[in-house]
């Protein structure tokens, strides 16, 4: 059982900049006929597999620099030079968007555009899927005449769809005993006090707060009238409820990134915490046999957006498109989905994945054998059934989406608080 | 040892010297055992010391992130550069101390928690670096652009006021009011951070909008509306920029930081006690383990010193033991280790070559007193079978003498008498002198009286003196005591043959001295001088004179007669009984003979002496029944004439056992027992009358066999006393008077 860890994120950057050096002292002349396209992400997208395969497949220089979601959101937002694309959620959109770190994407210069699905066009998966609270993606999605963004649909858009999950939270099943989908499991869990000591929370606001709010709704200790867009009252109570908790010793931790998730988990600093899903993966590569729960409240959705920076032009320009074309190509898709992702334009990646793949991770059904997860370790075994059914299920019970509220700015300093509190 | 067969031979030096090494080695081994141990609790502490100072620094840095975070929002109020510039020092400190941290640790999962620290400070100080231009900017939009922006628009739409009137001018009062609003709201949106106020703002702007494209319709204003959303969302969004990266990257990664920080405090903590306590362990198990390799070194030490006892010492004493054993004359005793192929084995072998020369020389001193004593036996035997026939040779003349009347008959007895007793004289001179040389003469030590002993010698040569012409003049201290402890046959015997010497070798006269010088605890010392003044001894010959057969010159035996073995046996007599004999001399004015011995004084005299003494005043008593034990007809006849010439009858008995036969039915008062007789000797026939119950005879020996080994015998047999032969009458006499 290899202990993957901070310790390996570490290591996976010096190899980020290793490369980078390698790329830097390369022969001039290749340097200058193959761009170096700058990726600025979270660990969820930006994989050395998906790297080298890229850089094969489309014979350009990639540059991958991950980090916790809020110091990408913050750096790109700050520094729109310091990369030339952008991979993380659609709760970006608007910061980046008003920031002007990004530009708009043509759609005619991506390849698979029209295979993308409704979700994320319309808002809507199925017919009877609830849309969810807060900024679901089709609602930043188009660049409007007036330079806003709304669903109302044009040839510019200010992300390109492609990853995109539900979250819950992930329980350590040894100490937690295992719930039902969606009629047992709660997001009310992570406010238990049985729990008390052992609960995880991801440090990002448009994140995490859907979670505890999510929770404090879940106990009955508030309600909300909009959970995507909470008032300041809403806030003060909510971080009441919660700051009391943290007080009491509630809260192990606030984790910044996914690798930093899998230490809580591995190390025993948490049972229960906000998790993605290769947080989910690498915590069972490890022997940590972490269920992800299908909350009967429904899930927090969230898309991923592939944003061009606003100072990227020319040849890595063209090639920053290259690249986002890529990956709708279906291997990314392929490789994603085996860490329980789903791409927007799935079909493509369901030819590259074997069938009983396919079955377990988009029809929800049981898997027949043990599936690797993108680190070559066993992440499902055989006779599992994913948590929460199939991609069309999962996607109809979506709660709220990662949101950049309006009180946006009164959550930070809220945030502030409860993390010195 | 077996195994010393089989090992290659291997001396004892170099064996002691091996296990002198091998102690040597052990207690070098203790001793790097121990450097050792005090090395690794050297190390201990040195680990120990460092856990503890990275504990200390990491309590530092925890403390020192948390007045960074502190002074961060100091910063974010006042935008000062003195503020940052504590910051970017606090940071740098911070790094140090991280390094500090990092060097002194050695366990690998502290290690894997200083690097987790390291990657969130390495982020943490981007944050840092961007903190100021992200200040600035939002700085830039809420207190410049964004108020010159407001300020610009309201002096735009009060110059329109100058271009409206009326209703128009009413209008754009009411949308300058709003703008006013839209301001207030701004400012109160951006220090309040309450959406309220944003919607507010929305609300203001959208009624400026109506108000403007109903009434006024101005480009300016709708310029104006479009710009101030612009600025306002740069504004918002370089807020929420700074926010994020204090409130949340910042804070986040300072709280994630101080939580790593405690976890490798504790950990460290942890650590230090695992020190402590593998530390504590290592302790006792080397302990433990010196204590084991001690023991082990004592025990080898033990079993060398205990092999060198049992392979060396222990031999060496067994060695040294036979040596002892073979030097006191016990030869048998087992030669150990005489195998062994080193030192010990030498000895082992010298102690056998020393046997085999011991063996060799007991034989040859076994043979050589073989050789002595059939010598010795041979003189005994010759002297008894010369006695025998003398004794019948004297006899008869002596009875012979009696009878015949006729004076040439009588002058040929006398002649063979004469001849006879010389002849006797010198057997028993032989006799004698060959005892002392066999070294079979023993001495009697008892009381006698030696004034008396000395009368009886005087007396007896008077006879011969006078015979001769010579005088013999006796000086004797009267003042001494009268009994001294002695042999009083030897003592007279060395006393006859000196004066006899005196009266042989004086012209007219012999002095005779005796004194007696007392000594300590009852021991006297008894001196004798005999002086004569005769023909004198040369002084060359004087060295030669007590040596056998030693007459000064052969017409000195011619002239004086002797055997010459007269002073051989006088010195071989005192040497015997301790005495000293010397002889002063000058020639032809005579000589002086002393003879001293040392000797015990005595208190009276022993029995025997008494009932001789006893016995010579008594008369003979003519109604004694006498046995004669004799089984040689010669000396039958010779005793019983002899016996007939004093008046007595005897009855004859041819041995042993006819004696025990005729004692057990007469009673006999007195019985002469030859020796050696054939059938049962005298011994054993006296023995078996002993035990007869009947009134017990004396029975006095008669034998030829002159040696004290026999007198021994016949009195151990019960015989009360012992003539030796030839009979000489006057013994026979004094037995008989014992007897009356």
């Amino acid at each position: 059982m290899k202990k993957s860890n901070r310790r390996e994120f570490i290591q996976d950057s010096v190899k980020v900049v290793g490369a980078t050096s390698l790329a830097i002292h390369a022969p001039y002349i290749i340097a200058k006929k193959t761009p170096t396209v700058r990726v600025l992400g979270t660990h969820v997208t930006l994989q050395e597999t998906l790297r080298q395969k890229a850089m094969k497949d489309l014979g350009i220089k990639l540059e991958f620099t991950p980090a916790g979601s809020a110091a990408v959101l913050q750096k790109a937002s700050a520094s729109p030079e310091s990369f030339d694309l952008y991979e993380q959620w659609s709760d970006s959109i608007n910061i980046l968007w008003s920031a002007g770190a990004i530009q708009s994407i043509e759609i005619d210069r991506l390849k698979y555009w029209k295979e993308i699905n409704p979700l994320t066009k319309t808002g809507k998966i199925a017919e009877s899927a609830r849309i969810g609270f807060g900024d679901a993606p089709y609602k930043l999605l188009y660049v409007q005449d007036d330079g806003e963004l709304g669903s109302k649909e044009t040839k510019h858009i200010s992300f390109m769809p492609y990853v995109h999950n539900v979250d819950s939270f992930g329980y350590n099943t040894n100490i937690i005993p295992k719930g039902t989908a969606y009629t047992e499991e709660s997001w009310g869990w992570l406010l238990d006090d049985k729990y008390k000591g052992k609960v995880g929370i991801v440090n990002a606001p448009t994140i995490g707060i859907f979670d505890l709010a999510l929770a404090a709704q879940a106990q009955g200790l508030i309600t909300f009238k909009d959970i995507g867009n909470m008032t300041t009252n809403e806030l003060d109570k909510l971080f009441e409820i919660i700051k009391a908790k943290k007080q009491n010793g509630h809260f192990a931790g606030f984790w910044s990134s996914v690798p930093q998730s899998i230490d809580f988990m591995v190390k025993k600093r948490v049972s229960i915490e906000s998790m993605f899903s290769p947080g989910v993966s690498g915590a069972r590569g490890q022997g940590i046999p972490v269920r992800y729960a299908a909350p009967k409240e429904g899930y927090r959705a969230w898309h991923g957006v592939m944003c061009l920076s606003s100072k990227t032009k020319g040849h890595v320009k063209d090639a920053a498109y290259e690249y986002m074309n890529w990956w709708l190509s279906g291997y990314p898709g392929a490789f994603i989905a085996k860490q329980g992702y789903y791409i927007s334009n799935s079909e493509r990646s369901r030819e590259l994945l074997p069938k009983n793949e396919w079955d377990y991770w988009y029809e929800g059904k049981v898997a027949n054998e043990d599936f690797k997860g993108t680190d070559g370790k066993i992440s499902v075994k055989a006779g599992e059934l994913r948590n929460g059914g199939s991609y069309i299920n999962r996607f109809s019970n979506i709660a709220v989406w990662n949101t950049v509220m309006d009180n946006y700015d009164y959550s930070l300093d809220k945030w502030y608080e409860l993390l010195n509190s | 040892m077996q195994e010393s067969k089989n090992k290659i031979h291997i001396n004892i030096a170099t064996r002691v010297g091996i296990a002198f090494a091998l102690v040597f080695i052990a207690i070098g081994l203790i001793a790097y055992q121990s450097y050792l141990n005090l090395k690794e609790e050297k190390e201990n502490l040195i680990r120990i010391k460092n856990v503890s100072e990275s504990s200390a620094n990491v309590l530092d840095i925890s403390r020192e992130i948390s007045d960074i975070q502190r002074l961060v929002k100091v910063y974010g109020q006042s935008g000062s550069n003195a503020v940052l510039d504590k910051i970017n020092e606090n940071f740098s400190s911070l790094q140090i101390k991280l390094k500090e941290v990092k060097s002194s640790i050695s366990s690998d999962k502290r290690l894997a928690q200083v690097e987790s620290l390291e990657t969130l400070l390495k982020s943490y100080g981007e944050n840092i670096n961007s903190l100021k231009k992200l200040y600035q900017i939002k700085d830039n939009f809420i207190n410049n652009e964004f108020p010159h922006f407001y300020e610009s628009g309201l002096n735009k739409l009060n110059a329109m006021k100058g271009r409206k009137k009326g209703f128009e001018l009413l209008i754009l009062n009411q949308i300058i009011l709003d703008w006013n609003n839209i301001n207030y709201n701004a400012i109160k949106y951006f220090s309040r951070r309450d959406a309220v106020f944003n919607e507010n703002i929305k609300t203001y702007l959208r009624h400026m909008n109506i108000l403007n494209e109903k009434n006024v319709k101005s480009k300016e204003i709708s310029e104006l509306i479009k710009g101030f959303k612009k600025v306002f969302k740069q504004t918002q969004q370089a807020n929420r920029v700074y926010l994020s990266l204090v409130n949340v990257v910042m804070a986040g990664t300072a709280i994630e930081f101080t939580n790593l920080t405690q976890n490798l405090r504790v950990g460290s903590i942890k650590d230090l006690n695992n020190i402590k306590k593998i530390s504590d362990q290592k302790f006792i198990k080397n302990k433990r383990d010196l204590t084991l390799y001690t023991l082990i070194s004592i025990l080898f030490i033990v079993l060398i010193a205990w092999y060198i006892h049992n392979s060396i010492t222990k031999k060496i004493e067994q060695i040294a033991s036979t040596f002892n054993s073979f030097v006191e004359g016990d030869l048998s005793k087992e030669i150990p280790a005489i195998n062994q192929r080193d030192e010990i084995g030498s000895l082992a072998k010298a102690a056998s070559a020393f046997r085999d020369v011991s063996i060799k020389i007991k034989e040859e001193q076994a043979r050589a007193e073989e050789l002595s004593k059939s010598k010795s036996k041979f003189l005994a035997t010759m002297s008894h079978e010369i006695r025998t026939p003398m004794n019948a040779v004297l006899s008869s003349t002596a009875l012979l003498i009696d009878e015949i009347k006729d004076p040439e008959k009588l002058e040929l007895l006398n002649t063979i008498k004469n001849s006879g007793d010389s002849l006797l004289i010198i057997i028993n001179d032989i006799l004698d002198f060959s005892k002392i040389e066999s070294g079979n003469l023993s001495i009697e030590n008892r009381a006698f009286d030696v004034k008396k002993a000395i009368n009886d010698i005087i007396n007896l040569l008077n006879i011969n003196a006078s015979e001769k012409g010579v005088v013999l003049n006796s000086h004797i201290n009267e003042n001494t005591p009268d009994y001294i402890m002695g042999d009083v046959t030897r003592f007279k015997q060395v006393l006859i043959n000196l004066l006899g010497n005196a009266i042989k070798f004086a012209n007219s006269n012999v002095n005779f001295y005796f004194d007696i010088k007392l000594l300590e605890n009852d021991f006297c010392e008894v001196y004798i001088n005999v002086e004569d003044d005769g023909i004198g001894i040369a002084k060359e010959d004087q060295k030669i004179l007590f040596d056998e057969f030693s007459q000064v010159d052969a017409s000195t035996t011619r002239k004086y007669g002797g055997t010459g073995l007269g002073l051989a046996i006088c010195k071989g007599l005192s040497n015997a009984m301790g005495g000293k004999i010397a002889v002063k001399s000058e020639l032809n004015k005579g000589s002086v003979f002393t003879f001293s011995l040392k000797c015990r004084v005595a208190q009276s005299v022993d029995k025997e002496a008494d009932v001789l003494a006893f016995s010579q005043n008594k008369e003979l008593n003519p109604n004694l029944k006498i046995l004669l034990a004799e089984d040689n007809p010669v000396n039958q006849m010779v005793a019983r004439r002899m016996l007939q010439k004093i008046g007595y009858d005897v009855t004859l008995a041819n041995n042993g056992e006819e004696a025990v036969a005729m004692a057990k039915l007469n009673n006999y008062d007195l019985i002469f027992m030859d020796q050696h007789m054939p059938i049962m000797d005298g011994v054993e026939a006296t023995k078996n009358i002993r035990k007869l119950s009947i009134k017990q005879p004396l029975i006095y020996a008669l034998t030829a066999s002159a040696f004290d080994e026999d007198r021994v015998r016949c009195l151990n047999a019960g015989m009360d006393g012992f003539l030796t032969k030839p009979i000489i009458i006057e013994e026979i006499i004094d037995s008989i008077k014992k007897c009356s």
